[in-house]
C-alpha cells in the first residue's frame, strides 16, 4: 500500500471486466469483456511511461481506471502513496487534484455550452479552492501558459480550433496542479502540423512543473518522442515494458517487432527497402480470448508451450520487462526499423512487398537470406490458419 | 364492465387504426418529399403546413371541421357510430372527420421527422458508397438512404399507435364516438373505480404489446439488433 | 508497376484548372481551386494533405461525386480521353464503380449496415452489368477471396458489424475492384485502422494493383504512408497543390516551406531523437476567407525574404523547377533550395 520514493503512480494486478448481456426477453449476464487483465506497472515522478496498443488492447480502460472513471474489478492502484480504488466516490475527490485526465477528442470532450473560462476554472469551484488573485486570474494565467489568449476567457468551445480546444483541455487539466496527468490519445485527432504543437507544449509543462505522464496513444513515432519509457499492451495484457531507447532500438517480444515493423516511415528508401512482419488475421475475441498467451494465434514464434502457459511478465535485462516464452532479439536486417536498420545499405536484405495474390501470410521471414538469420533465437514462421473469432 | 369495454373497443381500434394510416401516408410521403427537395420552396411549404398542423389543438379543428363541413354546408350527416360490417358506408362518412382529426397532429410531426431523418442518411457514408458503385440515383436514395432513413420510425409510429388504441378521449368526445376514451372520462366522471381500472389495464396491456411488437419489427428490419 | 515508361501523349488521368466551391450560411467555402495534375497509367499518386487541405474534395471530383445542384464545379478532368467535369449524369454515373472506383475512410460507416456484405457486391456488379444472381454471387465470392477475406463463403451472407474493421475494409476493396477499374480513388484507407492491419491492407492494395494494372490515388495525411506506396506525391494546403513531385524527390529536395513544415513537425521513429518537435506555427486558413495572397503565407516563417510584399497580395502560381517537380512559391529557386538542405540538415541529425 505503498509507493517508493519518486513513485506517482503504482498499479498492480489491474483488473477490470466488463459484463456481457445478452438482449433477449430476459436480459443476463452472458460472459465478461476482460478489457485488462492483470496489468502491473508505475509511473515515476515528473516521467512519462508509454502505454502503446491496438484498439481492442485495453490501453483506454487502464486510462480510464486509474482514474476510477471505470471501477476496476480488481487489484490496486496507487496515487502519490494512496490506495484508491477502494474509496467511495466522494472520497476520490482529494485525489482528483492529484490526477487528472486529458481527453482524445477535444470536439466533444468540453461542454459547448460552457464558456472557456468556466471549463479551465470548472476544477476550482467543483474543488472549493480559491486560488491566489482569484479564479478569473488564475484562468487567465493558466491560458496564456498553454498558448491561448487570455481575452478569449469568455468564448466558447465551438470558436475556438481542434488544436486550441485541446490547449482549452490541457489548460483545465492543470489548473489543480496535480502531480500524474493521464492523457488518452491527446493527438491523434489533430492534424499533423497541429501535433508537434501539443506534443512540445505537453514536454513543456512537465520540465515546468514536475508532472507525470501516463500517455496512452497508438502511434509509435508520437509516444517515442514523448516517453521515457514504454509499455506495450495487447488484449488486456502488457507484452513487453522497456525504457524508451531499448524498446525501439531493440525489442524483445514478436508482437513489439510486428508494430514497429507496420508503422511506415516516411522516407521512400527506407521505407521502400522495408519488409513487415505482417500478422495474420484478427484481434481474437476479448470475450473467449486464447488460452496461455493471448498474442499466440498471431504469433511467428508460436509454440506449444505457447497455448498451455501464460507467460509471466519478467524483467529479462534491468528495466525490461517481457511476456514471452520465446523473446526475439534481433531480427534480420530490412525488418523492423531497429537502428541497425539505418546502417545496412538499403535494399539490400529486402524481401520486398508480399507476392501477390492476397493472402497476406505470416512473417515472410522464409524468403530472408541465411545469414541474416539470428542464431540464438531461430525464427520460424509456422503455417497456421487459426483464427479465433 | 367487460362488456362495456368490448362494445368500446372496436371503435377506438377503428378510429385509431384509419387515423394512424392516414397520418404514416401522408406525413412520410410528404415528410420524403420535402428531403428530396431540401432548401428550395417545397421543402419550405412542408415545414410550414407542418408548423400549422402541429400547432392546432385537435378539438379546435374538430369543432371547426364539424361546424363547417356538417352543420354549415351539410356535406356529411352528423356521425353516429356503426360497424363497418353493418353499414360500410355509413362507418366511413362517420369516421372521416374524427380520421382528419385525429391525424393532424401526427401528421405534422412525422413531417418532420421523416424528413429531418432522411436528410440525415443522404449524409450518410454509405449513401456515397451507394453512388460510388455507380447505382442509379432512384436506388441510391429509395434503397440505400430512405430504407435506412425510416427505420427508426418504425418504432414511433408503433408506440403512437399503442397510445392511440388506449382512447383518444378528445376525437372522441368531439364526435361522441362510443369508444374507449369516451368511456373512460364517463367512468372518471361517475367514479366508477372498477371500470376506470380495467380500462387502464386494457390501455397498458396494448402499450406493452406494441412495445414488443415494435422492438420484434425493429430486429427484422435492422439486422443489427438481432440475437446473436 | 505495370508502365514505368517516358510520357505519353496524354496522360491516363490529367486534371485542369479544377475548382469546387460550396455556398454556405456563412460564405463561400472555396474547397479547391486551381487544382492541375496528372497521372500516368499504372502508377500511384498519393495526394497529402491536412484536413480541409481540400484533397477528398479533389478525389470526390473525380469520382463525380459532387453534387453538381449545390456546388460551383469548373475546370476540366480527362480521364482516358473522356472529359469528366461536362459529362452528362448517366454517363458519369456508368463510369463509378466501372472505370473508376473508390474506397474511403471508415469501412463501418461506408458499407449499409442493413445488407449483407454479398449482396453489396452483387450490387454493385448488377450496377454495370446484367447476369443471373448465381453468376454474381459466383464473381463476388471469388473477389472475396482474392482480396484475403478467410472462410470468405460463410463471410458473404454476414453483415458488416459481424466483421472486423481490416475485413471490412477489404470487403470495400472488393467492392471497388469487382468491375475491374482502371483508376482506383483510395481516400484514407487505412485512417480509421490499426496499424498492423494497415499493413495489410497497404501491401493487399499494392499486390492487386501489380496484379490487375490499375492506376491509383492515394489521399493521405501519413506522410509514412506516403514514402511506402507513391510514385509521385501532389501536397495539397488550403484548397491547392502546393508541390509536385517524384516521391523521391519530394523527400529528398522539398522546396515548398510548408511541405519542410511538414516533414520538420512529425516525430518519426527512424531518426535520433530531438528534444522538441519542429511545428508549424499558426492554424490553417479558413477556406471561405482565405489570405488574399500565398495560402501558406501567415505561417511561413520565410516570407519576409521576398521582396514587395508579394506573398501577402499576389497568389503565386505553381511553376516547373525540375523535370516532374513544381513548386508554388514566390521564393526564388534558389534560395529555396537553400532552406530545404539546411533545414534537412538539421533534421538529419545534424543539430
Amino acid at each position: 500500500m505503498t509507493t517508493e520514493a519518486g513513485e506517482i503512480l503504482r498499479v498492480s494486478d489491474l483488473r477490470t471486466y466488463f459484463p456481457v448481456r445478452s438482449h433477449g426477453l430476459i436480459p443476463h449476464v452472458v460472459g465478461q469483456v476482460k478489457a485488462v487483465d492483470g496489468v502491473s506497472f508505475t509511473v515515476g515522478s515528473a516521467e512519462t511511461l508509454g502505454l502503446v496498443g491496438e484498439s481492442g488492447s485495453g490501453k483506454t480502460t487502464v486510462a480510464r481506471s486509474v482514474l476510477m472513471l471505470v471501477r476496476p474489478t480488481g487489484g490496486e492502484i496507487v496515487i502519490d502513496g494512496q490506495e484508491i480504488t477502494h474509496l467511495s466516490s466522494k472520497a476520490l475527490m482529494p485525489m482528483r487534484r492529484k490526477a487528472q485526465m486529458i481527453f482524445q477528442d477535444p470536439y466533444n470532450a468540453l461542454n459547448p455550452r460552457h464558456t472557456v473560462g468556466g471549463i479551465i476554472g470548472a476544477p476550482y469551484r467543483i474543488q472549493g479552492i480559491q486560488p491566489p488573485g482569484g479564479v478569473r486570474t488564475a484562468v487567465q494565467a493558466l491560458m496564456e501558459r498553454v498558448g491561448l489568449n487570455p481575452e478569449h476567457y469568455n468564448r466558447y468551445p465551438n470558436e475556438f480550433s481542434g488544436g486550441q480546444r485541446q490547449r482549452i483541455g490541457i489548460a483545465r487539466a492543470i489548473a489543480l496542479r496535480p502531480k500524474l496527468i493521464v492523457c488518452d490519445e491527446p493527438v491523434s485527432a489533430l492534424d499533423v502540423s497541429i501535433q508537434a504543437q501539443i506534443i512540445n507544449l505537453l514536454r513543456d509543462l512537465q520540465h515546468e512543473f514536475g508532472l507525470s505522464y501516463l500517455f496512452v496513444a497508438h502511434d509509435l513515432a508520437v509516444v517515442r518522442q514523448i516517453s521515457h519509457r514504454v509499455a506495450v499492451m495487447y488484449l488486456g495484457h502488457l507484452m513487453e515494458m522497456a525504457p524508451r531507447n531499448t524498446i525501439y532500438a531493440a525489442p524483445l517480444h514478436p508482437y513489439t517487432h510486428s508494430l514497429l515493423s507496420a508503422v511506415p516511415i516516411p522516407d521512400p528508401v527506407l521505407q521502400k527497402g522495408r519488409s513487415r512482419i505482417m500478422l495474420e488475421g484478427d484481434l481474437p475475441s476479448p470475450i473467449n480470448p486464447p488460452s496461455g498467451c493471448v498474442f499466440r494465434t498471431r504469433c511467428f514464434q508460436a509454440q506449444e508451450r505457447c497455448s498451455v502457459e501464460v507467460p509471466p511478465l519478467v524483467e529479462l535485462e534491468p528495466g525490461h520487462y517481457v511476456a514471452c516464452h520465446f523473446p526475439v532479439a534481433t531480427l534480420p536486417a530490412g525488418v523492423g526499423i531497429a537502428r541497425d536498420v539505418l546502417e545496412t545499405e538499403p535494399g539490400v536484405s529486402a524481401s520486398g512487398l508480399q507476392p501477390a495474390g492476397g493472402q497476406v501470410s505470416s512473417a515472410q521471414l522464409d524468403s530472408l537470406p541465411a545469414d541474416d538469420r539470428p542464431d540464438s533465437t531461430p525464427l520460424r514462421p509456422q503455417e497456421r490458419v487459426r483464427r479465433s473469432r | 364492465m367487460l362488456t362495456l369495454i368490448e362494445t368500446a373497443a372496436p371503435t377506438t381500434f377503428w378510429l385509431a387504426t384509419g387515423a394512424f394510416i392516414l397520418w404514416i401516408t401522408a406525413g412520410i410521403s410528404l415528410g420524403i418529399f420535402a428531403a428530396l427537395n431540401h432548401g428550395h420552396w417545397p421543402d419550405r411549404l412542408v415545414m410550414g403546413i407542418s408548423l400549422v398542423g402541429y400547432s392546432l389543438p385537435s378539438f379546435f379543428i374538430g369543432l371547426v371541421l364539424i361546424f363547417f363541413v356538417i352543420l354549415q354546408f351539410g356535406w356529411l350527416p352528423f356521425p353516429s357510430y356503426i360497424s363497418p360490417f353493418d353499414n360500410p358506408f355509413q362507418f366511413l362518412q362517420t369516421m372521416i372527420l374524427p380520421w382528419i382529426v385525429l391525424a393532424v397532429l401526427n401528421t405534422a410531426f412525422y413531417m418532420r421527422l421523416t424528413r429531418n431523418q432522411v436528410l440525415e442518411t443522404f449524409n450518410e457514408d454509405y449513401v456515397r458508397t451507394a453512388r460510388a458503385k455507380g447505382l442509379p440515383e432512384r436506388t441510391v436514395v429509395v434503397k440505400h438512404a430512405l430504407r435506412a432513413g425510416l427505420t427508426p420510425i418504425v418504432t414511433a409510429a408503433g408506440m403512437d399507435l399503442a397510445y392511440l388504441l388506449g382512447g383518444a378521449i378528445i376525437t372522441e368526445s368531439i364526435f361522441s364516438l362510443p369508444g374507449l376514451g369516451a368511456l373512460a372520462v364517463s367512468s372518471v366522471l361517475e367514479s366508477d373505480l372498477p371500470l376506470i381500472a380495467g380500462i387502464t389495464l386494457v390501455t397498458a396491456t396494448i402499450v406493452i404489446v406494441a412495445n414488443l411488437v415494435v422492438d420484434l419489427l425493429y430486429a427484422v428490419v435492422d439486422p443489427r439488433v438481432r440475437l446473436a | 508497376m505495370t508502365t514505368s515508361g517516358g510520357p505519353t501523349e496524354n496522360p491516363f488521368l490529367e486534371i485542369k484548372d479544377l475548382a469546387v466551391a460550396f455556398p454556405t450560411e456563412d460564405g463561400l467555402v472555396r474547397a479547391v481551386e486551381g487544382v492541375s495534375l496528372s497521372i500516368e497509367r499504372g502508377r500511384t499518386l498519393a495526394i497529402v494533405g491536412e484536413s480541409g487541405s481540400g484533397k477528398s474534395v479533389t478525389a470526390q471530383a473525380i469520382m463525380g461525386l459532387i453534387d453538381r445542384k449545390s456546388a460551383k464545379m469548373t475546370g476540366e478532368i480527362w480521364l482516358d480521353g473522356q472529359e469528366l467535369v461536362g459529362m452528362p449524369a448517366d454517363e458519369l454515373q456508368a463510369l463509378r464503380g466501372g472505370k473508376v472506383a473508390m474506397i474511403f475512410q471508415d469501412p463501418m460507416s461506408s458499407l449499409h449496415p442493413f445488407y449483407r456484405v454479398g449482396s453489396q457486391i452483387t450490387e454493385a456488379i448488377n450496377a454495370h452489368r446484367k447476369m443471373g444472381a448465381k453468376a454474381a454471387r459466383a464473381i463476388a465470392l471469388d473477389m472475396l477471396r482474392r482480396v484475403g477475406i478467410p472462410a470468405a463463403d460463410r463471410r458473404i451472407d454476414d453483415y458488416p458489424h459481424q466483421l472486423s474493421g481490416g475485413m471490412r475494409q477489404r470487403v470495400m476493396i472488393a467492392m471497388a475492384l469487382i468491375n475491374a477499374p482502371e483508376l482506383l480513388i483510395a481516400d484514407e484507407p487505412t485512417t480509421a485502422l490499426d496499424v498492423t492491419v494497415q499493413a495489410q491492407i497497404l501491401e493487399l492494395i499494392a499486390s492487386l494493383q501489380g496484379e490487375f494494372g490499375i492506376t491509383v490515388i492515394m489521399i493521405t495525411h501519413d506522410l509514412g504512408i506516403v514514402a511506402d506506396v507513391a510514385d509521385e506525391v501532389a501536397v495539397m494546403y488550403g484548397g491547392r497543390i502546393v508541390e509536385v513531385a517524384p516521391t523521391g524527390v519530394l523527400y529528398a529536395q522539398p522546396e515548398m516551406p510548408y511541405t519542410l513544415g511538414l516533414l520538420s513537425s512529425i516525430p518519426r521513429m527512424d531518426r535520433e531523437l530531438s528534444e522538441r518537435l519542429e511545428p508549424i506555427p499558426g492554424n490553417p486558413p479558413s477556406p471561405i476567407s482565405l489570405p488574399p495572397g500565398c495560402v501558406f503565407q501567415p505561417r511561413c516563417t520565410y516570407s519576409d525574404r521576398v521582396a514587395a510584399g508579394a506573398c501577402l497580395n499576389v497568389r503565386p502560381e505553381l511553376l516547373e523547377t525540375s523535370a516532374g517537380h513544381l513548386v508554388r512559391c514566390h521564393l526564388p529557386a534558389e534560395e529555396r533550395r537553400q532552406i530545404s538542405r539546411d533545414v534537412l540538415n538539421v533534421l538529419a541529425g545534424g543539430s
